[in-house]
Order: structure tokens, then C-alpha cells, then sequence
């Protein structure tokens, strides 16, 4: 059962991380394009710099979990490298749950802003009026798929 | 026992409207002789950009902040009326339509559970170029930045190509060719330092756009009367004083440019009238798409 | 907030942690309809959404996008094997990689995480393949990476100017010698540290002639080419920072494919890779940005810069004693905050001691440089250790020397503020 958790929230976390690098890309083709009407035809998408704002939204947040699981989130081991093997595992699940913690907390916030965002109608005061829920609705996924590979980081503690 | 409360400020400390919240924090703890002490916070430190301002406000992330309307009209469409291109030509004008306007802020403010202190304008914004605009044909193919969709607009239609970027790229984007033009106050131009890239201001006195000073309604209610009462009179003496010192920016900034050798012109009455109808017809295009609030605000100064 | 850190949970969320005790400590008003708890939550998702939807920030990712398809593909080889034969002769050879590619590198990029990040994700493996020391080369890579806000473009210059009122052009130019005599002095103390023990350069000594450098020229050529594209775009007007960022993107691609080294599973593991490094800054810059909120909120910075206005100092001992203040808020905070919290009160304190506007831009841009290497928060340490899978003592230890350096060049700047004025004095 617990195998199978961890391997589910891994391939979550794999799949935000290819959605977080088409995000990427799509930033690069959005300038690009940009970069191309401006100096051939002298006009503007007007929406460049707005999106690759959105995009990296995106970026970031869906690839919280898959650097998570690739062990690339930054920590200071500097005591933590020096215990024993057994109670290094033991701070790693407290930790472990302590960020869980923050993170559904992070998440109810990001989840009622994206809901007031929503209700109240707040639209980006550019020309494309995009309503920003939109754009903010991947905070709350890609925490999500953060919470669940903390699950599975925590269990592979337990585990051992 | 003192009530204390942080206040946002967009700008920085030198900025007339940063000044503005400042001159209003010592007004209000000398009329309620130190019992609300409000602290401002300039040059956004506080964390805050400005378009996400008005919720912050609604929620009490923030107690009080210093918003620019225009950038909050995506939140409540009323908060863009005083960015529509050439409504009003002159500080008088601005002044009788944001009284006109004034009951209707309120109320949209009260929905966002705010009150609206005071409001005052940026200094009226114009157009630097490196060559005269003398001529609509003058304004083809120039790269402008603006700092808002009307402008974006309002430049389309004219014929230009307006670019948007955030001003902390204006000074190098102009240095290297990016963009040519800026349609902006006289004052942004000093602070700017435009002269050391542009050479020409003309006074379009395209708009007039407000900066509002608002507190979260519970942090207001959980005032006293008299510590109420003591605002609203700080706030309306400060409304006075910051009106005053709008225009005041824009000689002073006018003389300071004129120095450092730009050309300042006036509109021509050709070209005024050119520009006068391309916003004739954004004013239309907007009262057809607008809501009840922001047509009968327009109705009440006669547009 | 230091026990936070060391207890090995993750830096963003120690920040954060920080940041909720801090609002916890300190007496914020609120009216009863407004819970501590909200006031948190709506602060935390706010800094979250907005510290990331930001054009500026996007150069970020896409410079780190660059470096992983030019570390990827054979160009980092190539520029490796470039360099070799022209730096052979040096002392310390292949070690001045870091300064060179850094300058370079700084000379297209705003930020100094982007420069550590791309030059190292080229630079330290290769340079450990080749048998040079790890630490020489991570110092050098440290005290190099921070050029980035130093040599223009640069964020930090561009927020000084905006709020101290200053002209950006000015400081940008300011900052190109100061910048270039950095550069110089790490090479020097390489140069020196490899006269001193000669064990520290691997032996492989190969004789190059003239010939062999100018067919050396043929695998730089694509690097310069590159810089030239990104380069040229800014200074030709055609782009701004950001887009020359994407810029540079499309031409580390161009490049791959003409050397036939653009692999699908080259493409992907790059995006991926760069999806984490990404991930992993930018989620500790959210978790800054909202502790930097709070300390806006409580008025630490303000606390302590109006601390030292009430000092009444002569000029010297008071940039002394504010150089230890930002070494201090250094250590805790990001650099834009740091600026933004205290150049309010700090600077009509400096104006009115007779130190000029544009000057202190520079002494400001130099403290935000030190705090990118400075524990526990230090964005160029965070980036190193995370491309170079180093302990944080190994790399402190290695970038010590290169710290050393950079204070003496703020005294030197201090002593002799002609190194700032001399090119703006000539130039505009
Ligand atoms: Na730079
Ligand atoms: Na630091």
C-alpha cells in the first residue's frame, strides 16, 4: 500500500515536472515571438511580459515536487550529517511533517485567494484583462503535488 | 493605549504621494494626540506591486495603503475613471470630476470593505519624444512606453506603437533605442533624469490619474469616534494640501526640465482636436461596455 | 531563526517559519475581526503569487535553461579546450575559467544567482575532471558569480537608482571598473595561491604555440558568438534583459544542433534540470520575500538604521559601521530587500555626511554582493551547493579567500572613490 503511495506521488511529481518545463518553453516561445513582431513588423503581442509572469508561476510551483523527490530542495546539514543513521531518519520525518504542515497551510491561503480572486472578478490591469485566477489556479496544484511527495518522502523514512 | 497601524506606500520616499501619507501619519497623531501612530512603509517594502492592493486592503494583510486607482480598475471597473484619455484638461476640471466621482468611490470602497481617506492626482502626464510632435503623422511608428491599457490604447489609435515596460527599465530601454518615447508627468521625466535621452515634452495633459489613501474597515470600526473624527479631518486637510502640491510638482518639474534643456511645448489646436476625437471615441466604446456604477459616476460630471 | 536552518529543514521553509514567529512575537495590532492566522496565511500565498509573477525574475530559469543546454551539449568542452591553450602559460591556469566566463557572463546577465548558476553548471565539473581542486575552483566561482550585480546589466543598480533617485545610466558605467578590478584581484590571488602550492594545479603540462591558440579560437568562437548575441541585443536596443535571456536560449539550441550534440534526451534532461534549480531558487526567494515582509512589518531594518542615525558618526567610522550593518542584515536577508528596507533611512544620512549619491550606489551594490555569500542566507552558496553537491562549511571554507578579497576592495573603493567616478566622469 505504502509502495504504491510513493510510487503514485512520484509519478505526480514527475508529471508537474513536465508540465512545469513546457511552462518553461513556452516562456522562450512567447519572447521569441515577441522578440520577432517587434523588430520584423514593428508590433507587439502587449501580452509578453504579463504571460512569462504567469509562466513562471506556473514554472515554479509545479516543479516543487519533482525537485523535492530529485532530493534538490536546499537544507543545512551541517548537524544533520553528524548523527547517527537511525536519528538522522528520525529529524528527516519531523521535519518532513513540520513542512507538511506549512505547506496545507500554504495551501488553504492559496486555495481561498484563488477563490476570492475568482468571486470578487479581479482581472490583470493590462490590455488582455486576463482573470487572474487563471494564472494563480496552478499555486494551489502544484502544492498539492508538493504535499503528496512530502507523503511519500516521509513513508520512505518510516519505511526503512 | 495606542493604536498602531502600518501603511503601504507604492513609491519611494522622495514621492510626492509617499510625502502625502507621511504629512497625513503626523496629522493624525497630533489630532489624536499620539493615540493612532501610523507608520508608513515607502518603496513598496512592505511587499506589495499594487494591483493586488484593494483585496489586500479588504483583507487587513495590509491595514492602510497608498493605491493608484488605474492599476485596481481590474479589481472594480469605477477605479479606472480617471485614467480615460483627455476627459479633463486641467487641474480645475480634474478637481470638479473627482468630486463629481467622489460618492461613488466611496461606495465602491465600502463593497471592498474600505473607506477611501483621501485622494489626490499624479501630476497630469504628456508626452516626451526626441523629436516636436506637431502632428498626429509625428506620433507614427514611435515606440511609447505607457503605463496602462488606456494609454496603450489611446497610442494604438494614434498610431503609434506603445510598448509596456516596467519603469525600471525605461532609462536603460531609452538609452538603447528600445523605446523612443514616454508618455508620462512632467515630474516622472525629472525623476527619470530624461534629459540625459530625450529632448522634447509636449503638455498633452492627458490625464489626470488618482492615487487613493484607504484603511480596512475593521481597523476602522475598532477606532474610537473621536480617533475617527481625528482622521477624517487629517484627511481632508492633507486631500487639500496634496492637490496643491500636484500642481505645484509640475511647475517646479516643467522649470527643472526646462533647464536642463528640454523643449517644452503646448498642444497645437489641430492636433488637440486630432487627439480629442480618437478619445470621443474610447469614451463611447467604454460607456457601451461599462457597468451601472462607472456610467452614473461619468453621468454626474456630464459625460 | 539559525536553529530553523540547522535543524536541516529546507531553507525556504525555515524562512517562512521565521517569518511566521516573527508575526507570532510581535504585537500586531489587529482589530477582533482578524485573525494572526489570516493576516499569515493571506500574507504567505500573496508573497508566493506575487514575488514569482514577475518579467524580471523570468530571466532567471531562462539563464539557467541556457547554462544546462550549453553544459549538456560539447560547447562547455569547447569552451574549456578554447581556453587551455591561452591560459596555460597563466599560474594557475584553468582556475581563472570562473572569473573569465563570470565576467563575461555578468556583462549579459541582471542577477548573480543567474551568473553563479549558469558559469558553474559549465565550469566545476569540468574543471574537477581535469584535476583542479574543488575548493580553488568553488571559491573562485563564489567570489566571481557576484560580478553579476556588480558589471552592468544589474538588478540591484536599477532598484538604487529607482529609489535613491539617481541616474541608473551613471551607475551602470560606475560600476564597469570597479567590477574589472575585482575580476583582476581574484585572478591575481589565483595567479598567487598557484605560485604558492604548486600542488594545486594539475601536472599536465603541454607546450601550446601560437598556432594551437588560434585554432583555439575556432572552439571559443561559438561561446562568443552567444555572448555576442545576448550582448548585442541589449546594447544594440534590440531586447531587453529578459528577452536576450530567451535570446540566449535559442541560440545554446542553434548551436547544439549544429554541432549535432541536440539530443531529445539531452533537450529533456536539461528542461528538467533546470526545472529544478529554478524550483529551488525561486521557492527560497518566496520564502525571503515573505520573511521580508514581516521584517518590514516589525521594523527590524528601520530599528537598526535609525539606531545608527542617533550615532552621530564621522563619515568613515559611519560607512564602517553601516558596511557591519549590511554584512549583518546580509546574512539573513535576500539583497533587493536590503536595499529596499534601508536605503530610506540610510541614505539622508550618508548625502549629509558628504558621501556622494552615485558612490554609495556602488558601496550598496558591493554589500548586496557580499550577502550572496554569507551563511546561513546566501544565494550563491545555495546555488553552488546545489550544483556542486558540496557540504555548506566546504564551500564557506573555499569562498572565504574571495570574501577577504571583496572587503578589501569596498576599503579600497572607501579610500579611493575615484575608482567609481573616473569612467561615469568621462562618459556622460
Ligand atoms: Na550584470
Ligand atoms: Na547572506
Amino acid at each position: 500500500m505504502s509502495e504504491r503511495f510513493v510510487r503514485m506521488a512520484e509519478g505526480l511529481s514527475l508529471g508537474g515536472a513536465f508540465l512545469s518545463a513546457l511552462f518553461m518553453g513556452l516562456i522562450v516561445l512567447l519572447i521569441v515571438v515577441e522578440i520577432t513582431l517587434r523588430t520584423v513588423a514593428g508590433a507587439s503581442t502587449f501580452v509578453a511580459s504579463e504571460y512569462s509572469g504567469y509562466f513562471l508561476v506556473a514554472v515554479v510551483v509545479l516543479g516543487l515536487a519533482y525537485t523535492l523527490r530529485e532530493e534538490a530542495h536546499i537544507r543545512i546539514t551541517l548537524v544533520h550529517s553528524r548523527l547517527p543513521r537511525r536519528w538522522r531518519r528520525r529529524v528527516d520525518v519531523l521535519v518532513g511533517l513540520s513542512s507538511m504542515v506549512m505547506t496545507a497551510f500554504i495551501l488553504v491561503y492559496a486555495v481561498l485567494m484563488v477563490y476570492e480572486t475568482r468571486a470578487l472578478e479581479m482581472t490583470a490591469d493590462t490590455i488582455s484583462e486576463t482573470p487572474l485566477w487563471i494564472p494563480q489556479v496552478v499555486i494551489p496544484v502544484g502544492l498539492v503535488l508538493f504535499l503528496f511527495q512530502f507523503a511519500a518522502f516521509i513513508a520512505g523514512r518510516v519505511r526503512k | 493605549e495606542t493604536v498602531r497601524m502600518n501603511c503601504n506606500a507604492i513609491y519611494g520616499p522622495g514621492n510626492f504621494h509617499t510625502k502625502g501619507a507621511v504629512n497625513f501619519a503626523q496629522k493624525a497623531a497630533e489630532y489624536t494626540s499620539g493615540a493612532v501612530v501610523i507608520e508608513v512603509h515607502p518603496g513598496g517594502s512592505l511587499g506589495f506591486k499594487g494591483p493586488e492592493l484593494l483585496k489586500a486592503v479588504k483583507d487587513g494583510t495590509v491595514p492602510m495603503s497608498d493605491i493608484l486607482m488605474g492599476v485596481v480598475a481590474g479589481s472594480d471597473e469605477i477605479f479606472g475613471l480617471s485614467t480615460i484619455p483627455l476627459i479633463v484638461n486641467s487641474y480645475d476640471e480634474a478637481k470638479a470630476y473627482y468630486d463629481a466621482c467622489r460618492p461613488f468611490y466611496d461606495k465602491a470602497c465600502a463593497k471592498w470593505n474600505q473607506k477611501l481617506l483621501y485622494a489626490a492626482p499624479w501630476p497630469c502626464s504628456g508626452l516626451f519624444t526626441k523629436a516636436p510632435f506637431e502632428a498626429l503623422g509625428d506620433i507614427h511608428g514611435l515606440k511609447i512606453r505607457t503605463y496602462d491599457k488606456n494609454g496603450a490604447e489611446f497610442l494604438k489609435r494614434a498610431g503609434g506603437s506603445p510598448q509596456s515596460l516596467p519603469w525600471g527599465e525605461v532609462y536603460s530601454a531609452l538609452s538603447t533605442g528600445l523605446i523612443d518615447s514616454v508618455l508620462t508627468s512632467a515630474v516622472s521625466g525629472v525623476d527619470g533624469k530624461f534629459w540625459e535621452v530625450l529632448g522634447q515634452f509636449t503638455k498633452v495633459n492627458y490625464a489626470y490619474p488618482l492615487n487613493m489613501l484607504t484603511i480596512n474597515l475593521d481597523y476602522w470600526n475598532a477606532l474610537d469616534a473621536a480617533q475617527q473624527e481625528a482622521l477624517l479631518r487629517a484627511a481632508a486637510e492633507t486631500e487639500t494640501e496634496q492637490w496643491a502640491a500636484s500642481r505645484k510638482a509640475v511647475e517646479d518639474s516643467l522649470a527643472i526640465l526646462a533647464k536642463q534643456g528640454i523643449v517644452i511645448t503646448d498642444l497645437n489646436p489641430a492636433l488637440s482636436d486630432d487627439l480629442h476625437r480618437i478619445a470621443a471615441q474610447m469614451l463611447d466604446e467604454f460607456k457601451k461596455g461599462a457597468k451601472k456604477g462607472s456610467l452614473s459616476a461619468l453621468a454626474a460630471y456630464g459625460k | 531563526m539559525m536553529l530553523l536552518l540547522l535543524s536541516s529543514k529546507w531553507i525556504g521553509f525555515s524562512l517562512m517559519a521565521s517569518g511566521v514567529a516573527g508575526m507570532l512575537l510581535y504585537k500586531v495590532n489587529l482589530p477582533p475581526t482578524i485573525s494572526i492566522w489570516d493576516k499569515i496565511g493571506d500574507l504567505m500565498a500573496n508573497s508566493v503569487w506575487n514575488t514569482l509573477n514577475s518579467w524580471a525574475l523570468t530571466a532567471l530559469p531562462l539563464f539557467i535553461l541556457m547554462g544546462e543546454i550549453l553544459y549538456r551539449t560539447a560547447i562547455s568542452t569547447r569552451l574549456l579546450n578554447g581556453l587551455v591553450p591561452w591560459l596555460a602559460n597563466v599560474p594557475g591556469r584553468l582556475y581563472h575559467i570562473n572569473v573569465v566566463a563570470c565576467s563575461l557572463f555578468a556583462a549579459v546577465s541582471g542577477s548573480s544567482a543567474a551568473t553563479t548558476a549558469t558559469v558553474g553548471k559549465i565550469t566545476l565539473d569540468e574543471l574537477t575532471r581535469r584535476g583542479y581542486h574543488k575548493s580553488l575552483a568553488i571559491g573562485s566561482l563564489a567570489g566571481a558569480g557576484t560580478l553579476g550585480f556588480l558589471i552592468p546589466p544589474s538588478l540591484i543598480m536599477i532598484i538604487y537608482g529607482v529609489l535613491a533617485d539617481a541616474s541608473i545610466g551613471q551607475l551602470f558605467i560606475a560600476g564597469i571598473a570597479p567590477g574589472i578590478m575585482l575580476a583582476c584581484m581574484y585572478s591575481l590571488y589565483i595567479a598567487l595561491r598557484a605560485r604558492l602550492e604548486p600542488g594545486c594545479v594539475p601536472d599536465r603540462r603541454e607546450e601550446y604555440t601560437w598556432a594551437d591558440r588560434i585554432a583555439a579560437l575556432r572552439d571559443l568562437g561559438p561561446v562568443f558568438l552567444l555572448i555576442l548575441l545576448v550582448l548585442g541585443g541589449i546594447y544594440a536596443g534590440l531586447t531587453t534583459p529578459t528577452e536576450a535571456a530567451a535570446i540566449g536560449v535559442v541560440g545554446a539550441l542553434g548551436l547544439a544542433l549544429y554541432f549535432r550534440n541536440l539530443t531529445l534526451r539531452n533537450l529533456r534532461a536539461a528542461l528538467l534540470s533546470a526545472v529544478k534549480t529554478s524550483a529551488m531558487i525561486c521557492f527560497i526567494i518566496a520564502g525571503a520575500a515573505f520573511l521580508s515582509q514581516v521584517v518590514g512589518f516589525v521594523g527590524i531594518a528601520r530599528a537598526l538604521s535609525s539606531f545608527i542615525a542617533s550615532l552621530d558618526l564621522s563619515p568613515y567610522t559611519l560607512i564602517f559601521v553601516l558596511g557591519l550593518m549590511y554584512l549583518f542584515l546580509g546574512m539573513i536577508l535576500d539583497g533587493i530587500s536590503i536595499v529596499v528596507m534601508t536605503l530610506p533611512i540610510v541614505l539622508p544620512i550618508v548625502q549629509s555626511a558628504g558621501f556622494e549619491t552615485l558612490w554609495f550606489g556602488i558601496f550598496v551594490v558591493f554589500m548586496v554582493e557580499l550577502s550572496q555569500i554569507t551563511p546561513p542566507v546566501g544565494f550563491s552558496i545555495f546555488v553552488i551547493q546545489h550544483i556542486a553537491r558540496e557540504d555548506v562549511q566546504t564551500i564557506l571554507k573555499a569562498t572565504f579567500p574571495f570574501f577577504c578579497i571583496m572587503v578589501f576592495m569596498v576599503v579600497l573603493v572607501t579610500a579611493f572613490p575615484d575608482i567609481v567616478f573616473f569612467l561615469p566622469e568621462r562618459m556622460m
